[in-house]
């Protein structure tokens, strides 16, 4: 097949993956509020033809550049579709927390969105896999970051879901409030839940980079600016796990969450765009740069 | 208590670490990171897990499962092993980066500081030599010198799906439009390549127009790398080799490091001067050497640090007897 032509697939069915897991996400919100059974079929329904659809924009991408496609941020985002809906259905049968279908497939939309904003620049799709890629370690230590960035990013939003929650009860009469209450406590244990679930897949991404860096340049830890910044996001996830051995802490947690996702971002973005950082993962930007 | 300490130890060391991970110029954050106030840290986490283990195991998480005792142990053991093969590393690995010449036949044991940019001569335990390099280069991005329309456009090489023996288009990647570039749209091969596997970075074009290659990229390089032991038989005292026999022969690839009596030797890189040049070859390997005998603790914490995570969100939880 011509590669113009895969291009143009390619564009096409992001878009469309976009649209099932939009229309997911609508019918996974109203099927909570109106609580109708056949909505949120539909919103099963969707998010699984999304998943099919991110797993043939996957194929193609792969056919596209010729190796796995998780070289930029462009194709770290366009994989997340792949992995949350199987992520979803861990939570849901395993912790019982169905009412986040319509979470997973918002962070699939805006992770989408952004995919496609920064596929508007030609080299972000036209990605070469550059010689320190080309590893054994390359696709786990990507794909298990997938996970967990995914995972925490519908944590984090449970937990500003439960915090709301929090602050209705404190402004509310104690009969209104019981609804909020009882939100309350779902989206925080929830929350816990899921940064549970995420953390195994954050260790495994940051220390299997650091047996891959051993193996490219003979060290395993170079304090690089993203490696610093992925041991801090790290840390402060181990801080919030900890945290909740003890009632004292109880009140900062959430804060220590929230920091945590800050964190989280800044590893993820403003580390890659911030100029003269000096590092070593360059080719994790959007235009890659080489470097052996 | 050994909760408050656990949090206050980590905010310690993520205070730290964002001290130094703010990203500004200079030697800043190697100063932080290398300060005895990181070490200490360190030091103080590996005691507290020791500690806090032993506490937690045997008085109050004693009913918890098996498996979560034994996930509990090896993310917090493999921290601790993780933490003192680092420290063994830092007070005891050897390291050396240098350039091995391919010209030479000649093998070397003994680094000048121009092939290693120290300050003194730096000796290695053995011979060795690097030879037989190759370099394959994805086809790379092109711009015209002086553009056309009063502004410099870049051109990428495409096969050429109509072309089947060997003839290339240039693809303007401004306007998304293929074979746009007047009669120059297509190019022989012939005229873009200067090896089997190398892209030529300019091509002069009939109408006195230059293209020039913006960051090539290597697709992937290989050297080969000959050891022979320092016993004063096998290779003479100016690197003549006297017996054959005795040296080995690795393939060394980027991921791929070789060992040898202890140490791993990894291709940094290659003298990429060359691309620049019409007929240029290859006269340099960057290749690092290391020894590093805190590195087998590393990697066991590290991964007994993963299975613990991996057991301790995955287990099975204990069924709740009915009363």
């Amino acid at each position: 097949m011509n590669l113009e032509n895969l291009e143009s697939i390619i564009n096409l069915l992001k878009f469309v993956a976009l649209s099932f897991f939009a229309l997911s996400a609508l019918s996974g919100i109203f099927s909570l509020i109106a609580k109708s059974k056949p909505v949120q079929k539909i919103a099963y329904i969707t998010m699984f033809m999304a998943w099919l659809t991110s797993i043939a924009v996957f194929i193609l991408n792969w056919a596209y550049t010729g190796h796995p496609p998780f070289g930029n941020m462009y194709h770290v985002l366009m994989t997340m579709g792949i992995f949350i809906p199987p992520l979803y259905l861990i939570v849901a049968k395993r912790d019982g927390y169905k009412f986040t279908h319509f979470l997973f497939s918002l962070v699939a939309v805006c992770a989408l969105i952004g995919a496609i904003i920064i596929s508007k620049k030609s080299s972000a799709v036209n990605w070469q896999q550059m010689p320190a890629l080309q590893s054994k370690w390359f696709v786990p230590h990507v794909s298990s970051y997938v996970i967990s960035y995914a995972l925490m990013a519908v944590s984090f939003v449970l937990t500003i879901g439960g915090i709301f929650c929090k602050m209705m009860v404190s402004i509310l009469y104690k009969e209104e409030a019981v609804a909020f209450e009882k939100t309350e406590n779902q989206c925080f244990n929830a929350s816990y839940s899921i940064v549970k679930l995420s953390y195994p897949f954050m260790t495994f991404g940051l220390f299997t980079g650091a047996v891959w860096a051993d193996e490219i340049w003979g060290a395993y830890w170079s304090w690089d600016i993203k490696e610093v910044w992925s041991l801090i996001t790290w840390s402060l996830y181990a801080m919030y796990l900890h945290m909740r051995f003890n009632s004292n802490f109880k009140q900062f947690i959430h804060g220590v969450q929230i920091c945590a996702f800050a964190a989280l971002i800044c590893t993820f973005i403003i580390v890659n765009i911030m100029p003269k950082t000096g590092s070593r993962h360059t080719y994790s930007q959007t235009s890659s740069s080489h470097q052996d | 208590m050994i909760i408050t300490l656990t949090i206050a130890i980590i905010l310690a060391c993520v205070t730290i670490l964002l001290v130094g991970g703010i990203p500004i110029e200079g030697k800043f954050a190697e100063a932080v990171y290398h300060s005895p106030v990181l070490i200490t840290l360190s030091l103080l986490v590996v005691l507290l897990i020791i500690i806090g283990s032993i506490v937690f195991i045997t008085k109050k998480y004693s009913k918890r499962s098996l498996a979560y005792n034994i996930s509990f142990l090896l993310m917090h053991y493999g921290i601790a092993i993780g933490l003192i093969g680092a420290a063994v590393s830092y007070f005891k690995a050897e390291k050396v980066s240098f350039a091995a010449f391919l010209d030479s036949s000649l093998m070397v044991k003994d680094l000048p500081p121009q092939y290693t940019g120290l300050n003194k001569m730096y000796n290695l335990p053995f011979f060795i030599k690097a030879q037989n390099f190759s370099v394959e280069h994805y086809a790379p991005k092109y711009y015209t010198l002086w553009g056309y329309n009063e502004k410099s456009t870049q051109f990428e090489i495409t096969k050429s799906e109509k072309h089947p023996e060997g003839k290339y288009y240039i693809k303007d990647l401004s306007n998304k439009k293929t074979e746009t570039f007047g009669k120059f749209k297509e190019i022989p091969l012939t005229r873009l390549k200067k090896g089997e596997n190398s892209w030529k970075h300019r091509i002069y074009l009939d109408d006195d127009n230059v293209l020039e290659a913006n960051n090539t990229q290597a697709k992937k390089f290989r050297c080969e790398i000959m050891f022979a032991p320092n016993d004063g038989k096998t290779v003479n005292n100016y690197g003549v080799i006297n017996n054959l026999n005795k040296t080995i022969t690795k393939e060394l690839i980027i991921n791929h490091p070789a060992s040898y009596d202890g140490w791993r030797i990894f291709l940094m890189g290659y003298d990429r001067r060359q691309e620049y040049e019409e007929n240029g070859t290859v006269r340099y390997v960057s290749l690092t050497a290391r020894r590093d005998p805190g590195r087998i603790p590393v990697h066991i914490g590290i991964w007994a640090l993963i299975v613990g995570t991996f057991l301790w969100a995955f287990a099975p939880k204990p069924k709740k007897k009915i009363a």
